[in-house]
């Protein structure tokens, strides 16, 4: 089920909300929560609700028994078992057919013929999502950063909660445990407004602009190979937007709903494409996942201690592991290697590169972004080399159908991109003339949703 | 008032227009007859009972499909149905049927006016009267409940076997049709035997939206080419023929001309169905009929004589049939050899935006199955050889 379809917002939102303020204690409400996300993600396939449970009573399981044991060697050994059974779970179903692929391709290079055939495995959605949520938690238990919850429904809430389970943001306890705690407490009306305002933008974001670039961009890209470079040039900037809203709408709607039920989620975009350097970029760009990877695998690893080397090691690790977990395909590893060299070479020559003019950084760090994206799009190492060569080698021409429409929304796009404010900066106050203008705007969103194909968020393949 | 109680009344506004909108009757919405009559099903029929629609400017399916306005060719239709929920005057129900035609939307006369089905020219030209049971894919069903609820004088059933419709469709129709499934069951027991019906009137409610009628087409008008790409284009495919003229194919019939698939599963059903029609009474006779693509292909620009396939898969399914003994007539070649003297006159036996028989591809085919049928009463054999 997607926020931008009208069985959401006719059926499912309407009764999970009206139940849930119906409801008094704070287990109840954990309770509804939780059923109504499990019931949100059977639309998908009611199957892989079982693989949720699991993860969900293992990691709650290591966080009771963390609570209970003080020996530092048993308190390893659940951090180790519940970690690898975590992880265990996510490399089978998302990585298993990629390493099966993956072995007989270089055997074949190297003249053997392995016979190992693809098992076909259905990649549960949102599994990477809600595995790093586990991990999170059972880390955080660990170190002691969190104090585990004893109650069961308070943290199957917590990994299950359907704003954020199938695209994110990969929410830490910590970040939302003080809003699950008094859930009970929590006045409706309080946040009603931004609440709704968080939700309206997200949809504009997401239907008005990632989806009609989307709807011009994805014909073009169909046919690559015939490209001009003004062609290859006007798909990648779109594409580059068209992510940002995607994601970025998203996220915007499911901060939104957890406002309409009283649970603050964190800001996940803050105008990435604004950044300096590429390093502000990670620091800006999926905030949830950058700084997940940054506290439990960088930084285990040794993060920016020891060498230059060791450093640029670390990092590289980090980003192609990064890159990795966006999807099991080469590109994503390359687009992870391709971004971790750029943070090293931004950490050896960064002082040069912060002398430069500010427009210059900017429009820098944006190409080297861009750039990323044409690996992170294609849908393999060919069309990434493709339509690279089409962007830096010149070729005439230009085929791109309603290129005007394109113009016009890249346009806009730009401008709330690069110079305008992100949701989080906007104070979610407005008057009657810019109420009246979101409320169209919205309404303009939801005829769209009645009238075009559906669009599922491009982090849902993640 | 502010945004966080604004937008939850919109919601809630534009739901109930969308829900009551809904029990409007939607007649100036559809652009084509079949959109309407197939919303509110009667059990064993696929079009609503006692039904009327009329219109001046209906189009074809893969001018909708493909979203080609500059390929629509408008024209006026009616559609009625009987009280059984099959296209038939009202009346013919009540009179002695000498024959059933059973088949898909070919049979049921997709885009045409009532007076131009294939029952219809069928029963002009051979002065019988024939009952259009065109429709559901289960034709041994239909053919038994039809037996149930009709006067026949004769028991002719004359079954038009489309090209390219996959066989599960027919198998799983028939195996519905014999054993409902559980929400059909469940449905019969609470509302005591009238389940169905039911399923059909929620069914109709839940999947025709009004709101969402006129939102598709505001965004099908908008996606031109010129304010938004036509990304719809991709479901039909446009060739030329040979003349220059346009003409619109749907990609399956041209992947299923490029690569044919066994006669065997076809063969195996209908001598099956053929069987158990014999067994019901009735005299059954095959009709094979062949798709737009297979018609049109040797008269289109650029088409290769070469992949004209010389053994097609609809000529060994007539070949294995008759061959155990089933009345069998393919269309094939005739269509064919009408399809490419007409083009020196511009008349074609399809609509060119429709993958359908228009009003002289059904008066061919019925003059085909005529000519067939008093061939085979004298005694003479006809098929690729006879036409």
């Amino acid at each position: 089920m997607l926020f931008n379809s009208l069985i959401f917002l006719y059926a499912f939102l309407p009764v999970t909300y009206f139940v849930f303020w119906r409801l008094k204690t704070p287990t109840q409400r954990y309770v509804w929560l939780t059923l109504a996300s499990y019931w949100f993600y059977s639309f998908w396939n009611y199957k892989f609700c079982a693989l949720l449970l699991f993860t969900t009573v293992v990691s709650f399981a290591a966080g009771v028994a963390l609570l209970k044991i003080a020996d530092a060697r048993r308190r390893r050994l659940i951090l180790t078992i519940s970690v690898a059974s975590d992880l265990a779970v996510l490399a089978f179903f998302k990585y298993a057919d990629f390493g099966l692929g993956s072995i007989a391709a270089a055997g074949r290079l190297a003249g053997f013929d392995f016979p190992l055939k693809p098992l076909q495995i259905i990649l549960p959605i949102g599994i990477s999502f809600y595995t790093f949520h586990s991990i999170s938690y059972i880390v955080d238990a660990y170190r002691g950063t969190i104090k585990p919850t004893r109650n069961f429904w308070e943290y199957a809430t917590y990994v299950s909660l359907f704003s954020q389970l199938v695209a994110g943001p990969i929410v830490r306890f910590r970040q939302i445990e003080a809003d699950l705690d008094r859930i009970d407490r929590v006045d409706r009306r309080e946040h009603l407004d931004r609440a709704w305002s968080f939700f309206a933008i997200g949809m504009i974001e997401k239907v008005l602009i990632a989806d009609t670039i989307a709807t011009i961009i994805n014909p073009a890209l169909t046919r690559y190979a015939s490209l001009s470079t003004l062609d290859a040039w006007l798909c990648m900037i779109g594409y580059s937007y068209q992510l940002y809203f995607d994601f970025a709408g998203y996220s915007d709607m499911a901060v939104g709903l957890g406002y309409l039920f009283g649970i603050r989620i964190p800001q996940n975009f803050n105008s990435p494409y604004k950044s300096k350097n590429i390093a502000e970029f990670w620091r800006r760009w999926h905030i949830s996942l950058s700084s997940w990877l940054r506290d439990y695998l960088f930084q285990p690893l040794g993060g920016l201690f020891g060498s230059k080397w060791q450093q640029a090691w670390n990092l590289l690790v980090t980003m192609s592991l990064g890159g990795l977990w966006h999807g099991a395909s080469w590109t994503f590893v390359i687009w992870g290697v391709y971004h971790g060299l750029l943070l090293a070479a931004y950490g050896t020559v960064g002082r040069g590169w912060d002398r430069l003019p500010v427009i210059a950084r900017q429009a820098g760090t944006f190409l080297a972004v861009l750039i990323g994206w044409v690996i992170f799009r294609a849908t393999d190492l060919t069309m990434a080399r493709v339509m690279l060569e089409k962007m830096f080698f010149f070729q005439p021409g230009f085929s791109v159908v309603a290129a005007a429409a394109l113009v016009l929304v890249l346009g806009i796009a730009g401008w709330l991109a690069h110079a305008g404010p992100n949701s989080f900066e906007l104070k979610h106050e407005w008057g009657a003339g810019a109420t009246v203008a979101l409320a169209a705007l919205f309404a303009l969103s939801l005829l769209t949703v009645y009238g075009a194909q559906a669009s599922p968020f491009l982090y849902f393949q993640f | 008032m502010s945004i966080g109680r604004l937008l939850p009344r919109m919601i809630a506004v534009l739901f109930l227009i969308d829900a009551l909108s809904r029990f409007v009757p939607q007649d100036r919405l559809c652009f084509q007859a079949w959109e309407c009559v197939t919303r509110f099903q009667e059990p064993g029929a696929i079009f609503e009972a006692n039904r009327q629609f009329r219109s001046e400017r209906t189009h074809g399916n893969m001018a909708n499909m493909g979203n080609v306005p500059a390929l629509r060719q408008y024209r006026p239709q009616v559609f009625t149905t009987d009280a059984y929920g099959f296209r038939n005057e009202p009346s013919l129900a009540n009179g002695n049927i000498d024959g059933l035609v059973l088949g898909d939307s070919y049979v049921a006369g997709y885009g045409n006016s009532d007076g131009d089905t294939l029952p219809v020219r069928l029963s002009e030209q051979t002065g019988r009267r024939f009952y259009n049971a065109g429709g559901p894919y289960a034709y041994l069903a239909t053919a038994r409940l039809l037996k149930t609820k009709l006067r026949f004088a004769g028991r002719r059933a004359i079954v038009v076997w489309t090209e390219n419709v996959p066989l599960p469709f027919f198998e799983d129709a028939e195996r519905r049709a014999e054993n409902p499934d559980r929400k059909s069951r469940l449905l019969n027991l609470v509302f005591h035997g009238h389940g169905e019906r039911v399923r059909s009137e929620l069914r109709g409610l839940w999947f025709m939206s009004p709101v969402k009628i006129v939102a598709e087409k505001a965004y099908l008008a908008v996606s031109n080419d010129k304010i938004l790409p036509n990304t719809y284009a991709q479901r039909v495919s446009i060739r030329r023929l040979t003349t220059g003229t346009p003409i619109i194919f749907y990609p399956p019939d041209l992947e299923a001309f490029e690569r044919p698939g066994e006669a065997r599963p076809a063969v195996d059903h209908l001598r099956w169905l053929t069987a158990e029609l014999k067994n019901e009474g009735f005299d059954p006779l095959i009709v094979l009929a062949p798709s737009k693509y297979t018609v049109y292909y040797p008269t289109l620009e650029r088409s290769n004589p070469e992949n004209v396939d010389t053994n097609p898969l609809l000529a060994r399914v007539e070949r294995a049939l008759r061959g155990a003994g089933v009345s069998v007539l393919d269309l094939t070649p005739g269509f064919q050899a009408q399809a490419h003297r007409d083009l020196a006159t511009g008349q074609y036996l399809y609509w060119l935006d429709d993958t359908h028989w228009n009003a002289r591809g059904l008066e061919f085919a019925a003059a085909l199955i005529h000519r067939h049928l008093n061939a085979t009463s004298d005694g003479k054999v006809s098929g690729h050889d006879g036409i």
